[in-house]
This record gives structure tokens, sequence and C-alpha cells, in this order.
């Protein structure tokens, strides 16, 4: 009620020039980004999904980036918001443009999507500096990472979303992370971000680690969906891993981090203190005849 | 739908077997032991190869003396571990959505009628949505969340039969309603969970609402199986009765059947079929309504052939389906229930215009 009252106020009189910059993310990976370039406090509204970092939980939620609330938004009186480029909110961000409000769209789908929008939105809230540094400080973590993965061999890994279906990681920023941590990732050839892959696939695949977000965080939990499955190499070597669905699937100026959790994981050798040997790779015979990774 | 009986020939009030051979220029006598025989062991032929096909054809090629010879080969485990259970679900699930449909299309004299239609499959799900969620962040075994189907089917089946009743009675028109509306309902709840979970389990809610027959364990099979078998022998067991209650309550009534009591026997049984079969494979829809129909149109509707009939070809026309979700767009896959609901729902438009209303009576 009093959100309509606002809206109609605020339709009535555009507040293009608002005193101060007050920002509504529209996304995680946006929100992740304003605090990390030091816009947070300058935020006044974020999306449902926002729960990062643990200060944003407190602030007025307005939509998520596929169904944002156009009255809490107004009703925030922002000067800037920032959204995502994707189809499913387009009325809504029409309906603000239309409405006189400053708006920013990014897109967090690539690395390269990551990093123009930390860049893009460093310069839409004049917080260029702290968006080079970050970015810069990204780039020193990802060479260090890539750094220690010199000494080992590619594994063919597969991450896993959930069970039921039986959804992966097929590309995306999360596909280039497993590429810059010395992966070949078997569910990379599906040509869709999130494919679903059947089980049959996976055993003639035959991934050596299997990252399983269904999991939970629970790290290297035995996981009843896999045990039936046993010739698949992860499961006969007990390398299947939860992970924090909301952590590693979620792009922003933490990749760099993603990207370290997935090569500790993926290759512990590289980061043991005193290098293991490599185990052998399976000779199983049918392992590549269905398997056509990139 | 009391208007049925009037828009058919005049002698179709006689039990069903007329029904429905004069289009298909079959001439069809009275049930007997040769026939049924012969019509179950043809079907019977037909889910053989669908399932042999199926076991031939997947995802990947596999290497089948390998898989045979070899227990430890990747073959093998393709094989016996991801298809063959894959098989043995779809047809066990398949078997006993068609017996499901044919069953309460007997019981609420609607042809439309079929396990959604009355609420128990939107409860099924519903229930094991909720214990998807729930084992997401408390965890809890991989029993869970069909465990959970069930009892939620159950509790949906309970409150439908009480709300459906009307003057101690249960109606097939009041009870149609209620199942409908339970349906809306429940789909309603599925949204309400599906709107404040977190972006990564939405993929699983969907799951439960399209269907899917993905990697099922042998536990699951069996516990579909023991439920779709037993209450198919409990539905033949009141075959000659839903053949009488397709002549409307007072005839059968006056035929000494006792009404209330085979639809209360027909609706348990039913629920206690669907709930197994929904809590591990999720709502997939359109088997128990075009497999039934399709039967009656070609061997008539006498229940005594058309349950046991729709439980081997529901089985048939499911493997069939999952086949064709395994390998149109391999290596990914596609749900099952969008096959199902893509060939069902022409084909089903299909026989309602080829036919017109006569075809399509129960």
């Amino acid at each position: 009620m009093l959100g309509a009252l606002i809206a109609v106020l605020a339709h009535c009189a555009p507040l293009r020039a608002w005193p101060g910059q007050r920002i509504v993310s529209l996304a995680p990976s946006v929100t992740e980004t304003l605090f990390a370039i030091g816009a947070g406090p300058e935020v006044v509204g974020v999306s449902q999904y926002c729960d990062y970092p643990p200060e944003v939980v407190k602030l007025p939620k307005v939509g998520s980036f596929l169904t944002p609330n156009m009255e809490a938004i107004v009703g925030l009186r922002p000067g800037l918001i920032i959204g995502l480029e994707t189809s499913a909110n387009a009325r809504e961000i029409h309906a603000l443009q239309r409405m006189g409000y400053r708006i920013l769209l990014t897109n967090d789908d690539s690395l390269e999507g990551i990093e123009d929008g930390i860049r893009t939105i460093g310069e839409g809230t004049g917080h260029v500096r702290q968006a080079l540094e970050l970015l810069n400080s990204l780039h020193v973590r990802m060479r260090k990472v890539e750094e220690r993965l010199k000494v080992v061999a590619p594994r063919k890994v597969l991450v896993v979303v959930g069970h039921n279906p039986l959804v992966a990681v097929g590309g995306g920023y999360l596909n280039q992370l497993l590429r810059m941590a010395d992966c070949i990732n078997i569910a990379a050839g599906f040509g869709v971000e999130w494919p679903r892959v059947g089980v049959e696939y996976v055993i003639a695949a035959a991934p050596e680690v299997i990252l399983d977000g269904q999991m939970g965080s629970e790290r290297a939990a035995p996981s009843g969906f896999w045990d039936r499955y046993p010739v698949i190499p992860a499961v006969r070597n007990h390398r299947i891993y939860g992970y924090d669905q909301n952590e590693m699937l979620r792009p922003g100026p933490r990749v760099g981090k993603t990207l370290q959790t997935l090569a500790a994981l993926i290759h512990p050798e590289a980061f043991a203190a005193t290098p293991l040997p490599l185990p052998l790779a399976s000779p199983s015979a049918a392992s590549t005849k269905g398997a056509e990774p990139r | 739908m009391e208007a049925s009986p009037n828009l058919t020939k005049p002698d179709s009030a006689t039990p069903a077997p007329h029904r429905g051979s004069v289009p298909l220029e079959i001439t069809q006598a009275y049930l007997t032991r040769a026939r049924l025989l012969g019509v179950m062991s043809a079907l019977g032929v037909v889910l053989a190869a669908v399932c042999v096909l199926a076991a031939l054809f997947g995802t990947v090629r596999i290497d089948f003396v390998r898989a045979l010879r070899q227990p430890s080969s990747p073959d093998h485990a393709i094989l016996f571990a991801a298809r063959l259970p894959r098989i043995l679900m779809g047809a066990a699930v398949g078997a006993t959505l068609a017996a499901v449909g044919a069953a309460l299309q007997a019981l609420v004299r609607n042809p439309l009628a079929e396990g959604s239609t009355l609420g128990i499959s939107g409860g099924a799900a519903f229930g094991a949505i909720l214990a998807l969620v729930w084992s997401y962040h408390f965890g809890g075994g991989w029993a869970l969340v069909p465990l959970a189907g069930f009892a939620a089917a159950l509790v949906s089946t309970l409150a439908v039969y009480r709300l459906g009743q009307m003057h101690g009675r249960l109606e097939p028109f009041s009870l149609l309603l209620v199942g409908v509306i339970f349906n809306t309902f429940w789909s309603a709840l599925i949204l309400l969970v599906n709107s404040v979970v977190n972006l990564y389990q939405t993929r699983s809610i969907l799951f439960w609402l399209v269907g899917s027959l993905e990697a099922p364990t042998y536990y699951e099979v069996a516990a579909v199986t023991a439920f779709g078998g037993g209450g198919l022998m409990w539905l033949l067991w009141h075959a000659r009765d839903m053949n009488l209650l397709s002549l409307g309550d007072d005839s059968a009534r006056d035929l000494g059947v006792e009404v209330d009591r085979v639809r209360r026997a027909i609706f348990i049984a039913t629920s206690l079929m669907i709930g197994a079969a929904v809590s591990v494979s999720g709502m997939i829809g359109f088997v128990g309504l075009i497999v039934p129909h399709i039967l009656r149109l070609a061997f008539g509707a006498d229940h005594r052939l058309l349950l046991p009939a729709s439980f081997v070809a529901g089985a048939a026309f499911l493997v069939a389906a999952d086949l064709g979700a395994r390998t149109l767009i391999a290596p990914a896959e596609l749900p099952v229930g969008v096959i199902t609901a893509l060939c069902g729902g022409p084909f089903f438009i299909y026989l309602l215009r080829r036919e017109g209303h006569r075809g399509i009576a129960v």
C-alpha cells in the first residue's frame, strides 16, 4: 500500500538527481562487486538472492533479477539501478528506463563478462581505482593458482549441480575456471551452459573427480547416489566432493577464490607441502569412447 | 459425463465390447479365454521388443560382449547399473499409470480421468518436493524423497476421498471436481515453494512437475512393481463391477453391484498405485490417458481385458518414450514427460477428431 503510494508519488515527480548515491542491485554478482570496490555503503537495496557479504542480509530486498519488484525499487528512490543483461527482466528494465532512472546492465555469464562488469560498475559508481585494484588482485590470484598447476596433468572432471535431474556445469565462467584449473570438463561438449547429462554418459566418460553440489558442503561425504556406480574412477577412488553451491556457482569478484577451491580439490598434490605422486590414470578401455570433451 | 451414453449408438448401453468395434471394423466377440490370451501375448511381444531395443540403444554405444563377459567393465556398468534399472522403472511406472488411468475412467465415468485428475499425483509431487528442500538443508537418505511423496499421496487421497463424498456416498462428479481442485491447489503450493527456495533447487522442482526416470535404484523399481502389480490384481478382482458401473449407478445397483464399496476399493487401489509411481518418477503425464483410450478403441471396453492390456501397453509406451528421451538429443537428455506429452497430445486430438465422441466414450 505504502509502496504503491510512493510509486505514484515517484512517478509524478521523477527523482533523477538524488543527492548522494543510492544504488539498487538486482543480482548477487552485482552486489558482491559493489561491496568489493567499496561502494557498499551506497547500496540501499539488493535482490532476494543476495547473501554476500553478510551485511547485505539486512538490506531491503527488491525481488530477483528474474522478477524485480518495481514498487520496492522505486520506493527506495534509487539514483542508480544495476542489473543483469537477461531477457527475463526486460519489461521491468524498460519501464524503469522510461521513468527516467539511471540503469547499468552487466553480464556475468563469462569471465570476460565478470571483469567487464567490475570495470563498468567501477566507472558507473565513481570507484574506478578500487575496481582496477580488484581486477589486478583477481589476476594475481589466478596467476598464482595457474603457477601451482604447472606440475600437474589434466584431470577429467564433472561438476554436478543436482541429481534429479543430473545437471552439470557445461559452459560459462565455471567451465572457463575448470579449464584454467587444468581440468577436462566431461560435460563441456554439450553446447549448453547447464546440460542434463545421463548416468550412462558419466560412466562412459569416466571422470576422475566429481564435485557434487547436491551433497552440500560436506567434503568427501559418502553419497548413496554415486555408490551404485563403482566403475566410475571418481567413485572407486573416493574422489567425490561436495561444495557450497552459493559460493561456487556464483559469478562475481570471488571467482579467484572459486578457482583456488576448484584447483585445490581437483589437484591436491599441487597444493600439498610436499608434492604427492600422481595417481595412475585408470586404464578403462571404453572411457574415451562416448566422451568427446572439448 | 452423464451425457456420454446418449451420444453413442443406442445399443452401446450393453456391456462394452461392442463399442469402438465399428470404426476399426473389427468384429469383436465377447471376451473369451483365447481372445484374452491372444491380445495379452501380442502386447507382451511388443513390450519385450521395446525393452530389447531400449537396452540396445542409449546415450552411448556399448560393447555387449564385454558388457556380459567382464563385470568390471564400464560397458557392464552402463548396461546393468544405468540402463536396465531405468528400463525396468519405465516399465513399472508406465504399467501402473496406464492401469490406473483405465480404472479411474471407469470409476468416475469420465474419459479425462487419470492420476493427476484426482489430485493424488499433485500431492505426491508436493511431498517429494518438500522432502527435497528439507534434505538440501538438513540432509537425509535417498529414500526420504520417495517416502515423503508416497505419504503425501496418501494424505491427499484421504482428503479427496472425504471431501468427494456427498450424503455418505462417493459421487463420481464431486470426486472429480474435488480432485481437479486439489491438483490445482498442490500445483500452487509447489510453485510457492519454488519461489522461496534458492535458484539451484528450482531445477529439481521442475523435474517433479515434468517427470523423469533418471537413475532409479532397484529398490525403487521393486517397490513400484509391487504396488503396481498388487494394485492391478485388486482392480482385476473388480473388473466385472467396473463393466457394470459404465451402465450408470442405478443399473449397476440393480444388477447386484455394491456401487459404493466398489468405488471405494478402486479409489484406494489406484491411490496406492499412483502414489508409488509418482513418488519415484514425478508427474509423467498422458500415459494414463492415452494408453487406455487406444486400447479401448482397439479391443473394446471390457475391463477384464482392458486393465491387464493397459498395464502391459503402458509399460511398452513409457519404455519407448524414455528411449526417445535418452537418445533424441544425445549425449544430453530430455525429460520423459516431455516426450509422452508431445506424442500423447496430438495423437489424442487425432483420435478424438477421427472417432468423435463414440471413440473416446468410456
